[in-house]
């Protein structure tokens, strides 16, 4: 089961674009906040945000897309 | 939308994620129902996305468990895997044989599981195409690259050591890591400020170097630096690096790097060779303090909570053996702005080698030039063409590089620098040549390489007296010595020839000074007294010669030399000429006392050390019959002017060593602000605490001690002072201040000796004179035990002590010094034995002492001073075999001393 959720999120992650890749990994794998992320890409903070939220959508509708994904 | 509301609310929006997301990752299970009930306004978006970001937070959750237990490949192709030696952000470095070449290597493996994309396949290729364009000693090398069974790896140099994070945590040590080598490396550590500069120096230089080739590491921090075995530090993991030039896929905006090190540019997607120095000078911090420079919350750093990020404290703060230089590079290196940080890392690497050799730093170099005044003075305007020859290059060539090496490699370069400049001067038109070799530049070269070896032996502050009349000078390292003898012929050579032109026949009168200096700090004073004969003779040319100008640094440079004549007849004990040769430094004001004042101060600093000099005497002289005192008054120059205040109370007198004493104190009170003179007064002060009269009206021991500590404080790196402020610490305390404080105070002394002695001995850990004080300082608080009425202690301190002496006089077989400090030692445990009333101990350490008196005088080399102790060492001898005979007539004939009488053995044993 874990080792689904994990090969699931993998191939998701790997089929959005590089730019909502990067936030993601950014937000939850190198633990940066939404401030630091902002200064790092030299975006605004609200931009950042949005950015964010917007690939966590995407992914959404990714992981949405694969049958018997239990997230939604 | 979302992104179609105010900006304001988005960023109350990513605050509740951001809180939603902490509360997961601290296992709180959040429920999503709750954060859409409390936040009403987000209710949608939070059902709609918080269950995807739990997905991923799930997902990271996976991710990290699997590379904390990641499948280890047995093998690769030709590697056979070993074990896991570490791990990092981008990858696992495994231990491995390389089958066909038989050697161990290291394999870094990518994660095939994470994120294994292009962009991070291109970096892991990039990484090693660049780092293995790297050659350096302090780089760990790459051998290769391959990509096997779906991993990529590279190849390196497997290097047998600790990374610096573990050390720095002390988990090398800890059971699980206790191997051998950690167990060599952690010894490597240094646990000294200076031992740390000197290692980051490494890594600084080798920065310089890649930061040269056009590569950038921007990854320093502690776990990507490694401690060898030899003690030597790497830099592992140019992983990160990017070519300066290309920077194709990295500028994107990827953060990169592990944040706690990174510079706060880097945030901002900006690297540059100062972000390597930034993340350096964080890694340096840590290495010096033991902590995080940021705090030790895990991931925070400066830009976490304010946009304008807080400087960081200084390091001192935290682990006070830390210089304020060291302090200084630190905050230099780690500056938020750029511009302000070191430009290159070969600057940082430069500073911190100057602390590491306890020489000024570059930043400092400006604020101290107080420390070399009374050199450069006299220096300027001695020349005022500079043509440089082919050896005269050479020669500043090396001689400038010179200050990067230690003793042993220097003394190799000098050798080789002398043998070039002769094989050019051999070539090159003769006329021409000499002219040039004593340029200026030459000079200052040369100065440079003198000033930073010249031990502080001439300065008789520096001399530590004990209470049997004993001068122990500081003792100096062969290796120092030899630099000295060594720059011998660069003086000659700049003695040579030359025209007939004030500037140069100045320069030369100072050339047979500065060898005339060597030789007396070598203690060759047969050379030096001719030497400084020169140099007299050359200087009364000059400026009789000289009718029409003014030459007013001559007769201070004229005092200064016969009063380097005078120390050295003291040296030897010949009172009567050393005065002779003082009264000829004072008559050297004559003239400028009496017409104008040119330079006050260091006129006046000059005059106040003659008299100093007159009045720091040796303890035999103080009993001495009036009529040998009276040949021992110094007579003030006919027509001198000299300050008011001196005038009125001095003129008329002749000058007895107290008076001068007095004198110089009063000249130099006013002088204060120049740290030369308050460091003359501090020795004046020191001077007087024999002098009851002085003593009964202020304090000098706590005025020289009060001087002293600021000067410490203001010039932490100047040796010299802190030096003198130990030996002052460990002054007796004079007599007529004696009372129920003393017990303490002298206590505190020794114990704040003690402690400012260990942070000489760690910068300097191959210079005896340091280690000989450390002795010194066991040898007063045994004396201190003494006071304290605690015999077992000075017993054990005294024991100690003596070890030391002994441990140093093996080191150092030749050195006078410390054959003279043991000597001492003996003589005070085994008076202190005689209090004890210990005969059969007794008689060995007075036997001990007379055989090492004796040893000496044999080698013809027994300074004066130590007939009066060997006559006196051979009645306790005599005493003590009576004592022994008479153990069971106790009390027949009670001895002086009945205290320890009681405890002794021999007493226990009586009937």
């Amino acid at each position: 089961m874990r080792q689904e959720l994990g090969e699931q999120l993998r191939q998701a992650l790997s089929d959005i674009s590089s730019t909502d890749q990067e936030i993601i990994a950014m937000r939850h794998f190198e633990d940066l906040s939404n401030r630091e992320i902002a200064e790092a890409l030299e975006i605004e903070q609200d931009a950042a945000s949005i950015r964010y939220v917007r690939a966590i959508r995407r992914l959404k509708s990714i992981l949405d897309s694969i049958p018997g994904f239990g997230v939604a | 939308m979302l992104s179609d509301k105010p900006c304001s609310e988005s960023n109350r929006f990513d605050a509740i994620i951001a809180e939603f997301i902490e509360a997961f990752r601290c296992n709180e299970k959040p429920s999503i129902d709750e954060y859409a009930e409390k936040h009403t306004e987000f209710a949608d978006q939070i059902r709609e996305l918080l269950p995807t970001i739990i997905a991923v937070e799930q997902f990271r959750e996976i991710q990290s468990d699997e590379t904390s237990s990641p499948p280890m490949p047995e093998s690769l192709g030709d590697l056979k895997i070993v074990r896991e030696i570490g791990r990092g952000g981008m990858g696992i470095v495994f231990e491995a044989i390389q089958q066909s070449l038989d050697r161990r290597v290291a394999v870094k493996i990518l994660p095939s599981q994470m994120l294994l994309d292009e962009k991070r396949l291109k970096r892991f290729t990039r990484e090693a195409q660049t780092a293995a364009r790297l050659h350096h000693t302090n780089i760990v090398p790459i051998l290769g690259v391959g990509k096997i069974d779906g991993f990529c790896f590279h190849l390196m140099q497997l290097i047998d050591g600790v990374a610096v994070d573990k050390l720095i945590r002390q988990e090398a040590s800890t059971s699980e890591n206790n191997t051998s080598i950690s167990r060599e490396v952690i010894e490597r550590f240094p646990s000294s400020p200076a031992g740390i500069a000197r290692l980051s120096a490494q890594v600084a230089d080798a920065l310089r170097y890649a930061h040269q080739q056009g590569v950038l590491h921007r990854d320093i921090k502690p776990a990507n630096l490694i401690l060898d075995t030899e003690g030597v530090l790497w830099i592992a993991d140019f992983g990160l690096s990017k070519s300066v030039e290309s920077d194709a896929v990295t500028q994107t905006g990827d953060v990169l790097g592990t944040i706690r090190y990174m510079a706060p540019e880097q945030f901002l997607g900006e690297s540059d060779p100062r972000s390597d120095i930034y993340s350096l000078g964080l890694t340096i911090y840590e290495m010096l303090t033991g902590r995080s420079a940021f705090g030790t919350t895990r991931g925070s750093y400066p830009f976490a909570n304010s946009p304008s990020a807080l400087p960081l404290c200084r390091p001192s703060k935290w682990n006070p053996s830390i210089t304020k230089d060291l302090d200084a590079v630190i905050l230099k290196a780690t500056a938020l702005d750029a511009n302000d940080r070191y430009q290159t890392a070969g600057e940082l690497a430069e500073d911190l080698q100057c602390v590491a050799e306890d020489r000024p730093i570059a930043l400092r170099r400006a604020s101290i030039v107080h420390r070399i005044w009374r050199w450069s003075r006299r220096n300027r305007g001695y020349s005022s063409s500079i043509c440089i020859s082919v050896s005269a290059t050479i020669l500043v060539a090396i001689l400038s590089t010179l200050s990067y090496f230690s003793e042993r490699e220097l003394n190799e370069k000098i050798k080789r620098a002398l043998a070039n400049t002769q094989s050019a001067y051999n070539k090159e038109n003769e006329q021409r040549l000499k002219a040039e070799s004593t340029s200026a530049i030459a000079w200052n070269a040369l100065d440079e390489v003198f000033l930073r070896f010249a031990p502080p032996g001439a300065v008789p502050s520096a001399v530590i007296n004990d209470e049997d009349g004993i001068s122990i000078r500081p003792a100096i390292s062969t290796a120092t010595a030899e630099v000295l003898q060594n720059l011998l012929p660069f003086y000659t050579q700049l003695t040579q020839g030359g025209d007939d032109s004030v500037e140069h026949r100045l320069r030369i009168a100072e050339a047979h000074r500065r060898i005339g200096d060597i030789y007396q700090r070598l203690e060759s004073y047969d050379l030096a007294e001719k030497s400084f004969g020169k140099s007299l003779e050359l200087f009364h040319g000059v400026s009789s010669d000289n009718k029409s100008g003014v030459l007013p640094d001559v007769p201070i440079a004229r005092a200064f030399v016969y009063n380097e004549l005078a120390n050295i007849h003291r040296a030897q004990l010949k009172h009567r000429s050393e005065i002779v040769f003082r009264q000829k430094a004072l008559d050297s004001f004559v003239n400028i006392l009496s017409g104008f004042e040119p330079d006050k101060t260091e006129l006046l600093f000059e005059l106040s050390r003659t008299l100093y000099l007159h009045g720091h005497h040796d303890r035999e002289v103080v009993g001495k019959p009036k009529s040998d005192r009276k040949r021992e008054l110094l007579f003030w120059p006919a027509d001198a002017k000299l300050p008011p205040n001196v005038q009125e109370q001095f003129f008329a007198k002749g000058i007895s060593s107290e008076l001068a004493t007095e004198a110089a104190i009063q000249i130099l009170e006013p002088l204060s602000e120049n740290p030369e003179c308050r460091f003359l007064l501090a020795l004046c002060y020191q001077n007087v605490t024999r002098d009851t009269q002085r003593v009964a009206a202020g304090r000098p021991d706590t005025k020289a001690i009060k001087i002293l500590t600021e000067l410490v404080d203001e010039y932490p790196d100047l040796t010299e002072y802190r030096y003198a402020l130990c030996v002052a610490w460990i002054a007796d305390v004079p007599k007529g201040l004696r009372n129920r404080d003393t017990i303490k105070t002298v206590a505190n002394r020794a114990q704040q000796a003690e402690e400012s002695a260990l942070i000489l001995v760690q910068t300097h850990p191959h210079e005896p004179a340091y280690q000989l004080l450390r002795a010194r300082i066991v040898l007063r608080q045994a004396s201190n035990a003494i006071l304290a009425k605690n015999l077992h202690e000075s017993e054990r301190l005294y024991e100690n002590s003596r070890q030391m002496h002994e441990t140093l006089l093996q080191r150092f077989p030749n050195s006078m010094p410390c054959q003279l400090a043991r000597i001492s030692c003996l003589a005070q445990y085994a008076r202190h034995e005689t209090r004890v009333a210990d005969p059969a101990q007794s008689r060995e350490l007075w036997g001990e002492c007379i055989h090492a008196i004796e040893q000496l005088e044999s080698n013809g080399g027994a300074p004066g001073f130590l007939r009066k102790l060997k006559a006196d060492a051979l009645h306790q001898v005599s005493q003590a075999n009576t004592d022994e005979e008479r153990v069971p007539n106790l009390n027949a004939k009670p001895r002086k001393i009945g205290a320890g009488r009681k405890e002794s053995r021999e007493g226990l044993k009586t009937p």
